[in-house]
C-alpha cells in the first residue's frame, strides 16, 4: 500500500467514525424536530415516516396556547442565571483559595471531599433535603430552587475553577505583583480574574446548563405551576395514565426548550472547550 | 481601573444578595388561624384555602382553564379564595405524602389510596372524617356502588368520590368491517373469535396487527388483569377484605387467559412484556384492532396523535365470561379535607361546591373524566357515541382497589408482589409457583398492617 492510499484509508476511517458518531448523537434531535413538524396523521405511522410528506408548522403556534411556555422559559432562565451567578461567585473564591492557600494535607482534603460529594447519587439525600427546605420555608420559592441547584453545582464548579487557577495563572506573575506591593485581593481581582475569563465562562456554562436541565428538584419542591421551569413544564403533556397524550406538541415544546441552551452553548462553546481543557489536560 | 474592580465586586455581591432577597416570594397564602378545625361557620369572605389535585385530561391547558373558572366563580359567590395546584401524576403520591408528613398538606386535596393516607401520622395528618358532608351530598345512593368502599373506613367517610376510572373496550370499526365482523364481542369466546379474524401476520408468522391487546404500558399488567378477574367472576380479595382470593381456580384461569391470548391463540403481540410497549400507542399506530380497556380520555389522544382514526374508533362495554354482569373494575379519587387544615369551614364550602353535580359536570366534561356520581353520568355529555359505553361500564364494575391500608404496598409498581408475579408469569415463569409466592408475600404485608406510601 503506497503512502497516498494509506493516507486515504486513514482519512476514510476518520470520516466513518465521525459520521457514525454524529448520526448517533444527532438522531434524537432529528427525530424531535421532525416529530414537531410532522402532519398528525403520520405521527404514529408504522413503519415510521423518516421524512414527513409535508412540514406542518401549526404545532409551533398551538404550543403557546396549550401551555404557558413563555412563563416556563422565563422561570428556567431566571433560576439558571441566578444559579450561575451564585455558583460563579462562590466557586471562584473557593477555587482560588484552594489553588493558592491550601498547603497542609488536611486542607487538601477539602478537594477530596468535593469530589466525594459528586459521587453521592442525587436521590439519596432527597427526603432529608426536602424537609430542610420545608423547615426553612423554601419550598415553592425561587430561592429554594436556586439553593438546591447551587448545592449540587458548586463543588464541581469549584474544582473547575481550582484547576484553572492552578494550571493557567502563573504563580510568577502573582509573585511579581506581590513584589510590586499588590495585596492578595488586588492580585485576585487585577491578575487572576482577568486572565481566567475562559475558565469563568466554562464554569458559567456548566452551571447554567445544570440549572436549565434540572428536573428532579424542581418537580418535587414546587407545587405552584407559576414557578415551574421549562424542564418540568414539558411534563404537562404526560397524561394521567403515564402516556404521552400529545406527541407532536411535547416534541415542539422540547424544541423550544432546547433552543436557548443550544444558542447559549453555540456562542460560548470555544470558552467551554478552552476552559475545560486548561483544567483537564494540564491538571 | 481601581474603581472598576471595586464596582465589579460590589455588583457581584449585590447580585448574590438579590438572588435571595428579591427573586420572588413564597406563594404560600397567609393562613388565618381564626377558623380552627370545624369551628368557624360565620362569614367566610376573605378566607384563603389551598387545594391540590392531580393532573387530568390530555389537553395540558383544559384543567387549568376550568379550575380557574370554577375558583373565580366560587370566590364571587362566597368570597373565599382557592389557591389551587395541579401535580403531575408521576410525583403526585410522593409530593402529597411528603407534604402531609411534613405538615405542609393543602386544606383540600385530591387523594388516592384512602385507607393508607388516613393512617399518616397515626391519623393526624391524613384526610379528615367528612361523613356529614358525604351525607349532605346524597350519601351512598348518589354514588356508584363500586367506589363507595374506597372512601369508607369503619363506617366513616374520608373523602367524596368524584372522578371514576373504569375502562371500556376500544376497537377499530374499519378493521371490524374489513374482517367481516358485525357485532362487538360481549363474551371472552366471542372476543377470541373476533381477534383471530382481526389478527394479521407476516410470512414468518410474526404478528403485524394484533386482534386484541391487553391494556399494558411499561409492562404493567395489574390493571388489565383486575378487569379480567372481574370478568371471570372473581377479584383479588374477598368482599370483606380478609382473604386473598386470586389464587383460586378462577384467578388461575384469568392468568392463563392472558397467556393464551399471546401464546395459544396468537392474537396479542408478545411484545406486551417490553417496557416500551404501550397499548394505546399500538392502537394509534393501527397495530392493534381491539384494546381490552381504555379510559374515557383516550379519544383526546387519538385526536392529537392519530386524527385519521377518530371516525373509526369505537367504544363498547368490556366482554366477560357470560356476556352479562360485572366486566371491569372501577377506581375513584376521593377529594378530602385534610386534618391539618386551619380553615375547615371554608374548606367544606369549597368541597361541597366542587363535588356538587353541577361542579362535577363542569369539571369532568372539560377533562373527559367519567364520574362516580350517578346524576353526573346521566348528563348529555356522556351520551355521545364515544362516551355512552362508559356509564354502562360503570354500572357493570366492581371495586378496583381493596380498602385496606396496605394495598399501596401490595399493588406497588414495579416491585409489589402482584406486579412482580404478573411480569414474571408473562415473561415465562410457572403460574402456580408465582401465584403461591405472591399469595405468601401479600399475606405477610397484610398481616404486618404497616402503612408505607413510599
Amino acid at each position: 500500500m503506497n503512502k497516498r492510499s494509506r493516507r486515504f484509508l486513514n482519512g476514510l476511517r476518520h470520516w466513518v467514525v465521525m459520521i457514525f458518531t454524529t448520526f448517533f448523537v444527532l438522531f434524537p434531535f432529528y427525530w424531535m424536530v421532525m416529530t414537531s413538524l410532522k402532519p398528525r396523521e403520520e405521527l404514529m405511522a408504522s413503519p415510521p415516516k423518516w421524512i414527513p410528506s409535508y412540514l406542518d408548522f401549526n404545532n409551533y403556534k398551538l404550543v403557546w396556547e396549550q401551555m404557558p411556555l413563555l412563563r416556563y422559559l422565563g422561570n428556567s432562565l431566571f433560576v439558571s442565571l441566578m444559579t450561575t451567578i451564585v455558583c460563579l461567585v462562590l466557586a471562584t473564591f473557593c477555587g482560588y483559595s484552594i489553588s493558592r492557600f491550601v498547603m497542609r494535607k488536611t486542607q487538601k482534603f477539602t478537594s477530596v471531599m468535593m469530589i466525594i460529594s459528586q459521587l453521592i447519587p442525587g436521590t439519596l439525600p432527597f427526603i432529608s433535603f426536602y424537609f430542610i427546605m420545608y423547615n426553612a420555608h423554601l419550598t415553592n420559592t425561587y430561592q429554594g430552587l436556586i439553593i438546591a441547584y447551587s448545592v449540587w453545582a458548586i463543588p464541581f464548579c469549584t474544582l473547575m475553577m481550582k484547576s484553572y487557577f492552578s494550571q493557567s495563572v502563573p504563580m510568577a506573575l502573582e509573585e511579581s505583583a506581590t513584589l510590586d506591593g499588590c495585596s492578595k485581593f488586588g492580585i485576585f481581582f487585577k491578575i487572576a480574574l482577568p486572565i481566567s475569563v475562559p475558565g469563568l465562562v466554562a464554569t458559567a456554562i456548566f452551571a447554567f446548563i445544570q440549572g436549565w436541565n434540572e428536573f428532579m428538584w424542581a418537580s418535587v419542591m414546587l407545587s405552584n405551576n407559576d414557578m415551574k421551569p421549562a424542564s418540568v413544564g414539558i411534563y404537562d403533556f404526560i397524561g394521567q395514565y403515564g402516556a404521552n397524550s400529545n406527541v407532536s406538541l411535547s416534541m415542539t415544546a422540547a424544541v423550544m426548550i432546547t433552543l436557548p441552551a443550544i444558542i447559549f452553548f453555540a456562542f460560548l462553546q470555544k470558552y467551554l472547550i478552552s476552559g475545560l481543557s486548561a483544567g483537564a489536560v494540564k491538571g | 481601573m481601581k474603581h472598576s474592580k471595586k464596582i465589579m465586586s460590589a455588583v457581584l455581591a449585590a447580585l448574590m444578595l438579590s438572588t435571595f432577597a428579591a427573586c420572588g416570594s413564597s406563594d404560600k397564602p397567609a393562613t388565618d388561624n381564626s377558623g380552627a378545625a370545624g369551628g368557624d361557620t360565620g362569614d367566610l369572605s376573605g378566607k384563603t384555602i389551598t387545594f391540590t389535585m392531580q393532573k387530568y385530561g390530555s389537553d395540558a391547558s383544559a384543567q387549568e382553564k376550568v379550575l380557574k373558572e370554577m375558583t373565580e366563580a366560587f370566590k364571587e359567590e362566597t368570597g373565599i379564595t382557592v389557591n389551587y395546584s395541579i401535580i403531575d401524576w408521576g410525583q403526585a403520591l410522593t409530593k402529597l405524602t411528603l407534604a402531609c408528613t411534613g405538615g405542609e398538606a393543602p386544606d383540600v386535596a385530591d387523594i388516592f389510596f384512602t385507607p393508607s393516607m388516613v393512617k399518616i401520622g397515626n391519623g393526624q395528618y391524613g384526610p379528615a372524617d367528612i361523613t356529614d358532608i358525604y351525607e349532605e351530598l346524597g350519601g351512598d345512593d348518589a354514588y356508584f356502588e363500586a367506589v363507595i368502599d374506597e372512601v369508607k373506613i369503619d363506617g366513616k367517610v374520608y373523602g367524596i368520590p368524584w372522578r371514576m376510572d373504569t375502562r371500556a373496550m376500544v376497537y377499530n370499526k374499519a378493521h371490524f368491517e374489513e374482517a367481516g365482523i358485525t357485532e362487538v364481542p360481549t363474551t371472552y369466546d366471542e372476543l377470541i373469535e373476533a381477534a383471530k379474524k382481526l389478527t394479521k401476520t407476516d410470512d414468518s408468522g410474526n404478528i403485524t396487527r394484533s386482534g386484541v391487546v391487553l391494556p399494558v404500558g411499561q409492562a404493567r399488567f395489574d390493571q388489565g388483569w383486575f378487569n379480567l378477574l372481574a370478568g371471570h367472576g372473581t377479584s383479588v380479595m374477598n368482599e370483606d377484605y380478609t382473604e386473598f382470593t386470586f389464587g383460586g381456580q378462577e384467578g388461575i384461569d384469568t392468568i392463563q387467559f392472558m397467556l393464551d391470548l399471546i401464546n395459544e391463540y396468537k392474537v396479542c403481540t408478545p411484545n406486551v412484556i417490553d417496557p416500551s410497549f404501550d397499548a394505546g400507542t399500538e392502537y394509534q399506530a393501527e397495530k392493534a384492532s381491539i384494546v381490552l380497556g381504555q379510559n374515557a380520555d383516550f379519544m383526546t389522544a387519538v385526536q392529537s396523535n392519530a386524527p385519521q382514526l377518530e371516525e373509526v374508533t369505537g367504544s363498547a362495554v368490556m366482554p366477560n365470561l357470560t356476556g352479562e354482569g360485572v366486566s371491569s373494575v372501577a377506581y375513584t379519587a376521593p377529594i378530602s379535607i385534610m386534618n391539618s387544615t386551619k380553615e375547615r369551614a371554608a374548606a367544606e364550602e369549597w368541597l361541597k361546591y366542587f363535588c356538587s353535580a353541577e361542579g362535577q359536570i363542569k369539571f369532568c366534561s372539560a377533562v373527559n373524566l367519567i364520574n362516580a356520581r350517578k346524576e353526573v353520568m346521566e348528563d348529555e355529555f356522556y351520551s355521545s357515541d364515544w362516551m355512552k359505553a362508559f356509564p354502562e361500564q360503570a354500572n357493570r364494575a366492581i371495586y378496583g382497589d381493596p380498602a385496606i391500608p396496605t394495598w399501596s404496598q401490595i399493588d406497588a409498581f414495579p416491585n409489589g408482589p402482584l406486579n412482580t408475579m404478573l411480569t414474571n408469569i408473562v415473561g415465562g415463569a410457572d403460574i402456580k409457583t408465582e401465584v403461591d409466592n405472591c399469595l405468601k408475600q401479600c399475606q405477610e404485608i397484610y398481616d404486618k398492617n404497616e402503612v408505607d406510601l413510599g
